[in-house]
């Protein structure tokens, strides 16, 4: 697909507190990242 | 390179989001590696032909906020966050951190898309507006320059 491409990474979290309290909803955070040769 | 890259990253995000509409905040970032220019990466994500499909997906009109730097394999990636209709609603000033143990090598680009499905949990910073008005100032002009 992408020639130089060798890898494609995810951070996904759930934060189900914050200071000791629940939070309501859960705040999901995700980051997807591409690892590519410098073309 | 740019365009199939925004394409392959938004349809990952969504996928993992499971709608566009789910996704409040965005943002963009991108690491170049120790033998690479600054540029290099920021040629990849500085350009609608990246940011357009993570537009369209969310379905936004505004600034991807970014972080673009340079540095060596585990390099921490920091993306920063806005609400992604309003630039100004603090109550989704968020930050995705994380890294990849082996990249970006010496030659090579790290390019990633960051996304939040709300703001930060008891969040009570108030927002820009509310500053503006206690300042009497417009958005347009902050600090009324």
């Amino acid at each position: 697909m992408i020639p130089e491409l060798r890898k494609v990474a995810t951070f996904d979290e759930n934060v189900l507190s914050e200071g000791g309290r629940p939070s309501d909803p859960v705040l999901r955070m995700i980051g997807v990242a591409a690892v590519i040769k410098n073309p | 390179m740019a365009p199939v890259l925004g394409e392959m990253l938004t349809e990952r995000l969504i996928a993992l989001a499971g709608s566009g509409d789910a996704i409040e905040a965005y943002g963009k970032a991108c690491i170049s590696g120790t033998s690479c220019e600054v540029e290099h990466a920021s040629e990849l994500i500085h350009t609608l032909q990246f940011g357009n499909f993570y537009r369209e997906a969310v379905g936004a009109k505004s600034y991807l906020g970014f972080t673009n730097i340079r540095g060596p394999a585990n390099t921490q990636i920091q993306i920063p966050l806005m609400d992604k209709h309003d630039t100004g609603r603090r109550s989704h000033y968020l930050t995705v951190q994380f890294s990849i143990y082996d990249a970006p090598d010496v030659d090579e680009l790290v390019v990633a898309l960051g996304a939040a499905t709300r703001g930060r949990p008891h969040h009570r910073i108030g927002d820009r507006y509310s500053d503006l008005a206690a300042l009497g100032r417009d958005v347009e002009n902050p600090a009324g320059v």
